[in-house]
């Protein structure tokens, strides 16, 4: 059991070396972007570039540089940002930690079962007229973009209608800690788990939809009728517990890239202070520093969901170990 | 069988101490890097115009040994002769003469032949890569193969789905006799075949065989096919030979426990009640070949196995002229 | 009589048209009777055997006939009522072990699923009388094998573990599809003793779906043989082989090699291949393979004639 650990261990560090130093370099092998001429503004005399250049050790050989970045960052913590200068990055990232894990949290519970109950009930009552609605609702949800729906449920439940019984309990947009005030953390975040999750509802709901119909083609479906048991339990027993084993990949890799970032847009609309957030801005104004933050939580938390979902495999499907 | 044939002696094909072994994992895997014998010191000798039938249930490693002897898998360990010539490290490009003389016909024909391709491309094919001959000539060798395998001159232009197994395979034999090979490995040609089909296909080989002089390897695990088919037997048991010898001697007169059972098992049509024959029933399944018992790798499933079976590993000793078994007590 | 089919039509509605799998099969079986039913690809073995189990869930199958069971008939039951036979009267095993048990869930915990499905007992006493069960189709190790996920077994002992789930609730009648088609030799002789035994120690009935006439011949009482998806042969084992009388049956037989004795220069094969349901040729399927057909055979289908022994033949009718 130890040593799977360690493998994980050596492979998220191996992870995370690479990208660290592709973003490193990409930062400086940039033509024409001289992070000192960025940061010093246009226009900047000769004797303030140099100033610049030297008081963020941009003079110094490039290993050294990165060295001290990731000192900076696992070691001492007090990497600061270029652009607003004093502000510590560290603590920013994990400030805006739980507000990201807070919203893709929940989308992914409302997804998760959404999806269940949509594949399910579609594949129970293939090509019926119940199956084709909800595929047809499924596909709805996926080609809806997430921020175009983000502004419209803005729309509605913040000004068009928010005086309406309907919307009347949604706060002002932004984010409440869960400690301080779990009611309104709670309502804040309603309206953007909706939001997140009715894409994913829509595409896993499709997914497993497939899977189970696939699934029921095998032969162990045949062996389960054969042994007098109810379509209801052949249905949730056998086929949704082996087409769950694609669900859980699917699920993984889509929750790791979120919780890394990938809700960027969501966290935009609804003004979330959360990773996605930091990361954009940070891109915005090319800031080194956070971004290296960022993407090494991402990619630290992509292999950890990776992980997960490896541990998660063992479980569902018993010739994953011995294999 | 008949030797007017051979100009000499020497042996069509000849393994001497062949080995392959597989490596499963990596050193990072739970279990680490563990290595399979699939074929352990195998020195089998082919000599020309003789059909050699090779036995054995699943895992016994016959297929695996099929596709060494044309080297579509790398020899670990061990030679590989065809016709005096060490082909064991051969390149692909030193490979390309000898591929000509040395075909393959392979068990499923509809997963050997491409789709997408007309059977008259796919007969042409190895004549197109091989050979020296024009457009007209191709076609001409075509239609010829056609008729030797018993298909019909329009059949050229279908695709392989438009034909019944019992047809694709007829396809992919005249594919592996385009070239006129020397020798062509079977790997169970007729298993994926109807009952009735079968007899088609063992009588067009014989028929071949006799009319282009070839040698066959022919795998099946359907032994009254083998026998049909075969002059001489070996039986495999966990990658190595446990008994060789010519196939009328060995199906009448087994010498290994392994051959007596597995011959005995084999259900056969009894027209009178009181024929039926003894039946041997192992204990146990074939071992795994990443574990193999010590001593007599049969040891553990063998009715007669007395301590000497538990820690020595009997060799393949000639007993008799050209019978040859590997067992501490034979019953020759 | 314990299960009495009278003919029973499959036929499958596809894009060329009615396809008719199934054409107008009748026979009984007897309680602890051993009948093999023998034929080739698209013969329809399987397919009546389906039939019988209620197991095709094809909704472009139509069904005609009658299939009774101890005098019950089954073609229209409920599906529920069908349920409770289904794996509690009646059992099935497959052809291929290895995608026959669902692949997440351990040995015991399928078969004593299939117990607690039909009979109201706690887990405990299932699972014990899973371990009996393993120990009658010779696991060495029961208790330990019931841990074991499918996967982790061979081919042979998993299709015993599916004899074990097919012999749970003590059926009174078991369809074996090709059981040990898939398996080795050996380990096919294995099979084919379990089966003996049980029919001796259950008294169940054994339908035993094959192609392979060895394997009929050493363990059916009465042989059912069937072309393009009729009855063509049918009769006591020593009748169908000591003295078959249908062109097909005779071929069939005579393309087999033998094991022992002189071996034929070349085997007497049956012409072409067998026909394919859409292109039924007219009169007699087996016409165009048969070396005795003449103008009768192409004018209509024959019949099964004869009493215990029977055979669907113009020619054989004729003589």
């Amino acid at each position: 059991m130890i040593y799977p650990i360690l493998r994980r261990l050596g492979q998220m560090l191996f992870v995370m070396f690479g990208i660290s130093v592709i973003v490193f370099l990409i930062f400086f092998a940039t033509p024409g972007a001289d992070p000192a001429a960025r940061i010093a503004g246009r226009n900047a005399a000769p004797e303030v570039l140099e100033a610049v250049r030297h008081s963020f050790g941009f003079d110094r050989p490039l290993y050294v540089q990165y060295a001290l970045m990731m000192k900076k960052i696992f070691i001492t913590g007090d990497l600061t940002s270029f652009v607003n200068r004093g502000w510590k990055v560290v603590p920013a990232v994990l400030d805006s930690i739980p507000i990201t894990l807070s919203l893709v949290f929940g989308a992914a519970v409302l997804w998760v079962v959404f999806s269940i109950i949509i594949g399910v009930v579609a594949a129970a009552t293939r090509n019926s007229w119940l199956d084709r609605l909800l595929m047809a609702l499924g596909l709805l949800g996926i080609s809806m973009p997430v921020y175009w729906l983000g502004e419209v449920m803005n729309l509605f439940s913040q000004s068009r209608y928010h005086d309406t019984w309907l919307f009347s309990w949604v706060p002002p947009l932004g984010y409440k800690n869960f400690s301080d005030d779990p009611k309104g953390w709670f309502l804040t975040l309603v309206i953007p788990w909706i939001t997140l999750a009715i894409l994913y509802i829509g595409i896993y709901g499709r997914v497993l939809r497939a899977a189970i119909i696939e699934s029921m083609q095998e032969d162990y479906i045949r062996t389960a009728r054969a042994k007098g048991l109810s379509e209801t339990r052949i249905l949730l027993r056998h086929a949704l517990r082996t087409s769950l084993i694609a669900f859980v990949t699917l699920f993984g890799l889509d929750f790791g890239a979120l919780v890394g970032g990938s809700a960027l847009l969501t966290e935009v609309v609804f003004g979330l202070q959360g990773i996605g957030k930091l990361t954009y801005d940070a891109l915005q104004s090319l800031d080194l520093p956070m971004i290296m933050a960022t993407v090494m939580y991402a990619s630290m938390f992509v292999v950890i969901a990776n992980a997960v979902v490896d541990f998660v495999y063992i479980l569902l499907d018993p010739r994953v170990k011995t294999s | 069988m008949s030797e007017q044939m051979t100009g000499t002696d020497q042996p069509i094909l000849e393994t001497r101490a062949l080995s392959k072994r597989f490596a499963i994992g990596t050193r990072f895997s739970a279990e680490g890097r563990r290595v399979v014998h699939a074929v352990d010191n195998v020195s089998l000798t082919v000599r020309r115009g003789e059909t050699v039938g090779l036995v054995g249930e699943s895992g016994c490693g016959k297929s695996t040994l099929a596709r060494c002897l044309v080297r579509l898998y790398d020899i670990t360990d061990g030679q590989l002769l065809f016709d005096g010539d060490d082909i064991t490290g051969k390149s692909l490009a030193e490979l390309r003469p000898v591929r000509r003389r040395l075909q393959m016909v392979f068990q499923d024909p509809s997963a050997s032949l491409n789709p997408r391709r007309r059977v008259g491309d796919l007969v042409a094919e190895p004549l197109r890569v091989h050979g020296k001959l024009t457009p007209a000539g191709i076609r001409e060798r075509v239609a010829e193969l056609f008729d030797l395998v018993g298909l019909l001159p329009d059949h050229v232009g279908r695709y392989p789905h438009e034909f019944s197994g019992g047809q694709r395979q007829r396809v992919g034999i005249a594919r592996a006799i385009a070239l006129n090979p020397d020798l062509v490995v079977l790997d169970e040609p007729v298993s994926a075949l109807d009952v009735s089909v079968q007899a088609q296909i063992v009588n067009l080989l014989a028929d071949l065989q006799d009319k282009l002089k070839l040698t066959y390897i022919f795998i099946a695990h359907d032994l009254s096919v083998v026998r049909q088919v075969s002059t001489r037997i070996a039986v495999m048991y966990l990658g190595s030979i446990v008994e060789e010898g010519p196939s009328e001697e060995v199906f009448s007169a087994p010498a290994h426990p392994y051959s007596q059972a597995l011959i005995s098992a084999v259900p056969v049509v009894e027209t009178t009640p009181s024929g039926r024959r003894k039946r041997i029933i192992l204990s146990g399944d074939v071992p795994s070949p990443l574990k193999p018992p010590s001593g007599c790798r049969f040891h553990p499933r063998c009715p007669v196995a007395q301590d000497r079976c538990r820690t020595e590993r009997p060799a393949l000793v000639e007993h008799k002229s050209g019978r040859k078994v590997a067992c501490h007590f034979p019953t020759v | 009589m314990m299960l009495s089919v009278r003919d029973l039509k499959v036929s499958f509605r596809t894009d060329d048209g009615l396809v008719r799998a199934i054409d107008g099969v009748s026979f009984d079986l007897e309680e602890g009777e051993i009948l093999g039913v023998v034929g080739e690809s698209g013969s329809g073995k399987t397919v009546s055997l389906l039939a019988v189990m209620g197991l095709i869930t094809d909704p472009n199958a139509v069904i005609e006939g009658s299939i009774r069971y101890k005098g019950r008939e089954l073609v229209g039951l409920p599906a529920r009522e069908l349920r409770r036979l289904r794996g509690n009267e009646i059992a099935m095993i497959f052809q291929d072990p290895m995608t026959a048990l669902t692949p997440v869930y351990t040995i015991g915990w399928q078969i004593a699923e299939q117990i607690q499905a039909h009979q109201r007992v706690s887990r405990s006493a299932a699972l014990d009388r899973v371990e009996e069960l393993l120990a009658e189709v010779n696991f060495p190790n029961p208790r330990e094998a019931m841990s074991r996920y499918p996967h982790q077994l061979s081919g042979g002992m998993r299709q015993r573990a599916v004899i074990a789930m097919a012999l749970s609730c003590n059926p009174a009648l078991l369809v074996a599809d090709e059981p040990t088609t898939a398996l080795d030799v050996t380990v096919q002789a294995g099979i084919l003793d379990l089966v003996r035994k049980l029919r001796a120690t259950h008294n169940s009935a054994v339908v035993f779906i094959t192609h392979d006439m060895g394997v009929v011949s050493e363990l059916a009482d009465r042989v059912m043989v069937m072309y393009a998806g009729r009855i063509v042969e049918r009769g006591s084992r020593s009748e169908l082989f000591t003295d078959p009388s249908h062109p097909y049956t005779r071929a069939l037989l005579g393309s087999i090699p033998p094991l022992t004795g002189d071996k034929p220069r070349r085997l007497p094969a049956i012409p072409g291949s067998p026909p394919s349901l859409l292109r039924l040729p007219k009169g007699c399927a087996f016409g165009p393979r048969c070396p005795v057909r003449y103008e009768a055979c192409d004018a209509g289908k024959p019949d099964l004639v004869g009493a215990s022994h029977a055979a669907a033949c113009f020619r054989m009718a004729q003589a």
